[in-house]
């Protein structure tokens, strides 16, 4: 595995009393899938919240390509390459699809303070909105309004904008929440066709998904890390079963099996 | 961009306009040309409340503010030349729209909509009570600004036709300018921070700014109404920046329909032209000296009946027609 581009260290969030992240270590490299799993409430958003800076940190470290960003704000730390998708669905519902990704793919450039030729004339955003919706496999609804299209859709139209930011770093948030099986599979093929040439940050409920994805494997639990290293390890581990299990019948009825 | 039939229709709009001067007396010219300069004030407040998401209570101030600065450019003796007089108002305008944006556009909903009415209400009662242009009694521009390159006169808005086409033109113009500004990434971005600000913060952009620029531009093109309404009686009063100037501005336009630029023109134009209706005594009598009553009630039909505004009945109009042929 090459050397991580993103890494966190001691990483702490306090709300009030509740820790919701506590002394997190975490890094990412390029090219693999880093997934997080844990009960709901372990701490996984309040993890990507951090690391996109939606939320500054108690205390801890994060860097990025040997740069500290653990101050910087969500516009800042987005614009040098972490993009991150939502756990709900956080589109522009009442724009086309091509319009929600021109608007990643326009952020992407130095300044919009641009005020006088029309925003499409710009080749090389275009080209950008266009390539990111057919990886996505959205190039037939271009021209829907995003609220219209199905929840599948929405869903990848996220992973669509994410892409067309061109950013290296993914976080993505439950990309697989409230989706049929059918269309889980055709995401978890895109989350897969997609990783080279990024580090992934993936936040999934779904098991299967997981192992079919993942490269490395961390599991949290009440906001601390249980156990992290390659999926088949911790699969094995002892520690990760008992929590699992101690979560009760919650977690067998989705059917996770570990 | 509005549709073509849209456009013909705004475009026929716009000619039953061009000819009030010739055949209505100077009454009607200026009534005319108050329902022009307001609609340019209520298009720019339109660029906040239906294209930034940012609904402004205090947009008064900047009108009023470019009418006092013409004032004090003006000599007692001669007409102030445009060719400075107005950039000194637009630049203090402008400068007056980044300093109260700069620390309200940081704030959201209803606080935005107190802080912009608190501002607005401060340069109020800073013209109110200073001796600086008259006090509450408001102050006069006894010559009318003139546009003039050395000693040859090209335009002199103290005619009133001069001026009603002159503010025609204007209002044109500024139309023009901001569908293409609205067409540019800029506005593209500035309706994205309306539908999700969020969103837009994730994707890399500094909301702020975005949204900072936008007030700037609102600000300023509320400043050009201010001079051209100052220019129409040579009269300014702390009035033109109270809180019932903002919200008259915001009548129009949601009488008008937000998020179409033409839609709170057409707002500013029925507004005035009910009032001129009701106000007749041959048609309601006496109920005619309490018109604010009927138009109360007008106000409240077009909101209740038409969601967005004689606009979006325009739109819905013209729409019809398309199919039909």
């Amino acid at each position: 595995m090459s050397a991580p581009i993103l890494s966190a260290t001691g990483l702490s969030k306090n709300f009030g009393g509740l820790n919701a992240v506590d002394n997190v270590d975490l890094s990412c490299a390029l090219d693999t899938v880093h997934a997080i799993i844990g009960p709901n409430g372990a701490g996984k958003t309040t993890l990507i919240n951090l690391l996109s800076g939606d939320l500054a940190p108690s205390s801890g470290e994060i860097t990025y390509r040997d740069r500290d960003i653990t101050a910087l704000p969500a516009h800042r730390v987005s614009r040098l390459g972490i993009g991150r998708s939502y756990q709900r669905t956080h589109i522009f519902p009442e724009f086309t699809c091509w319009q929600n990704c021109w608007l990643a793919a326009q952020s992407r450039e130095p300044s919009s303070l641009r005020f006088f030729r029309p925003a499409n004339a710009a080749l090389a955003v275009r080209q950008r909105t266009e390539q990111a919706l057919a990886t996505a496999g959205l190039d037939s609804r271009a021209d829907t309004i995003a609220a219209t299209v199905s929840y599948g859709e929405q869903r990848q139209l996220e992973i669509a904008m994410l892409l067309a930011m061109e950013p290296d770093v993914l976080l993505l948030d439950e990309p697989l929440a409230g989706m049929g099986p059918e269309e889980s599979v055709q995401v978890v093929e895109l989350i897969r066709r997609i990783t080279p040439g990024y580090a992934v940050v993936l936040i999934e409920h779904d098991m299967d998904a997981v192992f079919a994805v993942a490269d490395v494997l961390t599991v949290m639990v009440d906001g601390v890390v249980l156990e992290s290293g390659v999926p088949e390890m911790v699969r094995q581990s002892t520690g990760v079963r008992e929590a699992y299990l101690g979560v009760g019948a919650a977690a067998a009825d989705t059917g996770c099996e570990l | 961009m509005p549709s073509r039939n849209v456009l013909s229709a705004l475009a026929v709009l716009v000619l039953a306009l061009a000819v009030v001067p010739m055949i209505g007396d100077k009454y009607w010219i200026k009534l005319a040309t108050r329902m022009i300069v307001l609609g340019i004030f209520a298009m720019s407040l339109d660029l906040l409340v239906g294209y930034t998401g940012l609904v402004s209570f205090g947009h008064a101030a900047f009108f009023g503010l470019s009418g006092y600065v013409l004032h004090l450019v003006s000599p007692e003796d001669a007409a102030a030349n445009m060719a400075w007089a107005l950039p000194v108002c637009l630049g203090v305008t402008a400068l007056a729209a980044l300093v109260i944006g700069a620390l309200s556009v940081r704030t959201k909903g209803v606080y935005f909509i107190m802080v912009t009415l608190a501002f607005a209400q401060m340069l109020f009662y800073f013209f109110h009570d200073s001796d600086l242009a008259g006090g509450s009694d408001g102050a006069y521009i006894y010559f009318k600004p003139i546009l003039a390159l050395g000693s040859v006169v090209l335009v002199d808005l103290g005619g009133s036709a001069v001026l009603f086409y002159f503010s025609l033109v204007s209002l044109i113009v500024l139309y023009a300018g901001l569908v293409m500004v609205l067409r540019a990434p800029f506005g593209k971005v500035i309706q994205g921070i309306k539908v999700n600000e969020h969103r837009m913060q994730a994707l890399g952009f500094n909301t702020y700014l975005y949204k900072l620029v936008s007030f700037v531009i609102a600000g300023t093109i509320a400043g050009y109404a201010g001079f051209l309404f100052a220019s129409i009686d040579g009269f300014v009063s702390p009035e033109l920046l109270g809180w019932q100037e903002s919200g008259i501005a915001l009548v129009m336009v949601i009488l008008g329909g937000m998020g179409t630029l033409f839609g709170p023109v057409i707002g500013a134009i029925a507004l005035l032209g009910v009032e001129e209706l009701f106000r007749d005594r041959a048609l309601f009598g006496f109920i005619a000296a309490h018109w604010q009553i009927l138009m109360g009630g007008f106000v409240i039909c077009i909101v209740l009946f038409f969601a967005n505004g004689l606009g979006g009945l325009l739109v819905k109009i013209a729409g019809r027609q398309s199919e039909e042929r």
